[in-house]
């Protein structure tokens, strides 16, 4: 494979060291010879063996150790509470899927198991997470222009609503008019100005506690590798998205300094969508919609309940497939009333969702918030899951990549 | 050619059930789609009891031999929402397949026609998101 950088002039930028040292990763287990490899892993699924790889050097060490020759397994110590939990949650899984009793079995039955040992393959792991770091790349550029456009159209309802004072009386509770949260977001600073003030060193530790969070959010090797290969494309995702999104921050930085400012308002704007129907009455309510989103996420692609075709068994689909990250549009990051909303937009069943009894409304209605469902390419778009966009996205970038592999001879990771 | 409306509205009066708020608050229904479940029952076919789904107590049924779930979803009191949704995973698109669902709304709109429990009863098309073009039963041949 060839090296990335032999002859560059300029100096390696972190994304091209990340990317750098994700495809060496990838080239040095690859390089593995076949024997050992299949043999190591034929055992393990022989025998049922977990291979204990908990972090991305595990990994690679153990990619290592096979090719020097050692092929031996690490030794298998017991399951971590966390192990443990993972296990005991798959246990009801898999009695669904062996579940028709008297039936024939349909045939997915030997197809779990190899697709679950696959799934926990370290070569696949390794393999899936660079993939997944690929992936994350557009999918995280997208979203920083969709935040940077949403954020401008958010901007541009907010002075709406500042300048038609009467309407946002009318139309907000107290808490979530124009000059409310001017006044908090002013009181914020000033009370951190004041902190800082008091006790200098907490710049400092800010700095450092910030500094972690950058690595943690850049950096795949800062947090622990996951169990399988889905896991490790989520996580390296993730990490990929941040970087597509830094990428075009730092690209915009000159004219970006407006988009950064209106983040905050914006994200106020959407909200108000969501709940500004309920009006100031049920003040409470739009405190509960204003939590982080608590919920099963909407099941794009296979239904919850998803059956086999009778002609295979008409067995329910597997938990593990209908709930995974693949099916599931998963709210992240959204709260409750954001959710709601973009539920409504992308699923044409949904109509509302229940509000604990202690609040002052019954349920939170699509209908009465005035929001659409989209169609067309945009509901299309909009209701696939992040993670089944990314995989398609990495599908067709590999292709694209290895067609200008072919005509320049030079691996570009993006 | 024939038209489906597979969103109905209605009213209803139940008991009250208790909305669990353990970690996902459950809407209210779930004594409205028992109630239907046990109409489908009635009316001779195979419809377990509804458990909650993403938003709405849902109930699987097995109709001439195809999985088609109805879902029950209540805002405010008295009033129920209710979509039906073919579960399939493959062959929802053929033909066959969806003369079964077209079988299912029609026995449907029946039963729940008839049972005086339920009033109001109205049907919508996928289109009408706002709900503003009701008609009288899920089922229309042109």
């Amino acid at each position: 494979m060839a090296q990335a950088s032999p002859n560059r002039r300029e100096p390696e930028s972190m994304m091209e060291f990340v990317a750098r040292r994700g495809r060496e990763s990838v080239a040095r287990l690859s390089q593995a010879t076949s024997a050992a490899a299949h043999d190591a892993y034929g055992r393990a699924t022989r025998t049922g063996e977990n291979l204990h790889l908990p972090t991305t050097d595990d990994v690679i060490a153990f990619g290592a150790d096979l090719m020097s020759g050692g092929g031996r397994n690490r030794p298998q110590p017991p399951p971590s509470p966390t192990q443990a939990k993972r296990q005991a949650a798959a246990r009801p899984a898999q009695r669904h899927a062996a579940r028709p009793v008297g039936q024939p079995s349909p045939p997915r039955a030997s197809g779990s198991n190899f697709f679950n040992d696959l799934n926990r393959n370290p070569y696949v792991k390794a393999a899936a997470g660079y993939t997944g770091l690929i992936a994350g790349q557009q999918p995280g550029m997208t979203r920083g222009a969709m935040h940077m456009a949403e954020d401008a159209l958010g901007a541009a309802v907010f002075v709406g609503r500042a300048l038609s004072p009467q309407a946002d009386q009318a139309m907000n509770p107290p808490g979530r008019r124009v000059p409310d949260q001017v006044l908090d977001t002013g009181k914020a600073i000033a009370g951190y100005a004041d902190r800082i003030r008091k006790d200098p060193t907490r710049l400092s530790h800010d700095a450092r506690r910030i500094g972690h969070q950058v690595n943690v959010a850049l950096n795949p090797y800062a947090t622990p590798s996951a169990d399988t290969a889905v896991g490790e494309f989520l996580r390296f995702r993730d990490v990929g998205k941040n970087h597509g999104e830094l990428a075009l921050n730092v690209a915009l930085f000159p004219v970006g300094g407006e988009a950064a400012a209106a983040s905050k308002i914006g994200r106020a704007a959407r909200f108000a969508k969501a709940t500004d129907y309920l009006l100031p009455a049920n003040g409470d309510v739009v405190r509960y919609l204003a939590k982080d989103y608590k919920g099963l996420g909407h099941h794009a692609i296979l239904p919850r309940d998803a059956a086999l075709p009778d002609w295979l068994g008409g067995a329910p689909v597997p938990k593990w497939i209908v709930d995974s990250p693949f099916n599931v549009v998963q709210f992240k990051g959204l709260t409750q009333g954001e959710a709601y909303a973009k539920h409504a937009m992308i699923d044409k069943h949904y109509y509302g969702s229940g509000l604990p009894k202690k609040l002052s409304a019954r349920g939170w209605s699509a209908n009465k918030a005035g929001i659409d469902t989209q169609t067309g390419i945009e509901q299309v778009w909009n209701g696939t899951p992040e993670a089944t966009k990314s995989l398609l996205g990495a599908v067709s970038g590999g292709a694209g990549s290895l067609a200008r592999e072919g005509n320049d001879g030079e691996q570009r990771p993006w | 050619m024939v038209k489906v409306y597979e969103h109905g509205e209605f009213e209803a009066d139940f008991p009250e059930e208790t909305v669990q708020e353990i970690d996902i608050v459950e809407s209210a229904g779930r004594n409205v789609a028992e109630a239907i479940s046990k109409m489908i029952q009635r009316a001779g076919y195979e419809c377990g009891p509804p458990s909650f789904g993403d938003f709405a107590w849902e109930a699987v049924a097995r109709f001439k031999r195809r999985p088609i779930v109805f879902g029950i979803h209540g805002v405010e009191p008295g009033e129920f929402h209710l979509f039906v949704k073919d579960l399939s995973v493959f062959d929802r698109w053929l033909p066959s397949a969806k003369q079964i669902f077209v079988e299912y709304l029609r026995m449907l709109g029946r039963e729940l026609g008839a049972d005086t429990r339920f009033r109001h009863v109205r049907w919508y098309s996928d289109k009408d998101r706002r709900h503003e073009h009701p008609v009288a039963f899920p089922v229309e041949d042109d």
